[in-house]
């Protein structure tokens, strides 16, 4: 199964999440650091209108990407599902989105923000690995 | 082959277009006003059913056709979608979407402003009709521009 996670103007939150996904031990004081690195060894050629790449594979063998731009976050998932849904017949494939818009600097956030965003991107992976399940016992 | 038609709102240009192209509209002749009036989701869509995928019908072919807007971000969709699509592992998909942003006319964008986000639909709608059959001739162009060379529209 593919799982891509979208954040809007920054690939931040969707870099943690699949960070998140991928090790889920990981505790959030190593996940900045880990992120930063991934993305500096990842960095996006300018021009392009989204970000996307593989992140990696998860331990239930789901292969997890990572996707930006400025789109908004609905408007996406409801277009990319109906696209999927309709044109992917029995394929799996998830979209899921990074809820929030934030503008703010992730890479040099403080540690409440820190704490405050992680317990979003935890609820995120959560409902994400949930909906993955499902699609998968359809 | 799975089609979309793609505008701003969904709402005008792309349903004139997806139901030009499924023969609902004349080819041969200028529509009368009430044909376009009369169209499903023509000045029906709120700012809610943007990215929503609007079934129109299928074509002679058996392939369904949709309607959709994006707003100003139909670039951004495009691009994404297609790279989505060609991941590896997902199965290839054949989608057609073809863009009518370029064809809104001025008073396709005023009529549909006094319409849809003045709520002034007896003014508004008549105008953004009117609009399409001044510039129906274009419309049809892309229409038959997609039937001639379908490659060049898929994702």
């Amino acid at each position: 199964m593919i799982i891509v996670y979208y954040s809007r103007n920054s690939p931040w939150p969707a870099l943690l999440a699949a960070l998140k996904h991928c090790r889920p031990a990981l505790p959030p004081e190593e996940a900045w650091p880990a992120a930063a690195a991934w993305l500096q060894a990842h960095s996006c050629p300018g021009g392009q209108p989204y970000f996307l790449r593989r992140f990696g594979e998860s331990s239930d063998g789901d292969t997890v990407y990572l996707m930006s731009s400025g789109v908004p976050a609905p408007l996406l998932m409801r277009t990319m599902n109906g696209l999927f849904e309709l044109a992917g017949g029995d394929s799996k494939l998830l979209l899921a989105a990074f809820p929030l818009s934030w503008r703010r600097r992730w890479q040099h956030c403080g540690s409440r923000r820190r704490r405050a965003c992680w317990r979003e991107i935890e609820a995120l992976v959560e409902r994400t690995r949930l909906q993955a399940e499902l699609m998968k016992q359809r | 082959m799975m089609i979309i038609f793609q505008c701003f709102g969904g709402t005008h240009t792309s349903v004139v277009a997806a139901f030009i192209y499924l023969g609902r509209l004349p080819r041969t002749r200028r529509p009368r006003l009430e044909e376009i009036l009369s169209l499903p989701y023509f000045d029906r869509s709120g700012s809610a059913d943007l990215g929503k995928l609007h079934y129109a019908g299928r074509d002679g072919k058996g392939n369904p056709v949709f309607i959709l807007g994006s707003g100003r971000w139909g670039a951004g969709i495009r691009a994404m979608a297609a790279a989505l699509l060609r991941l590896e592992g997902y199965p290839p998909a054949e989608v057609a979407l073809i863009d009518c942003l370029p064809l809104v006319t001025l008073p396709v964008r005023v009529g549909g402003f006094i319409s849809q986000r003045l709520g002034l639909t007896a003014v508004g709608r008549p105008l953004v009709g009117r609009g399409f059959l001044w510039n129906y001739t274009r419309l049809l162009e892309l229409v038959e521009h997609f039937e001639r060379d379908p490659a060049s529209y898929l994702l």
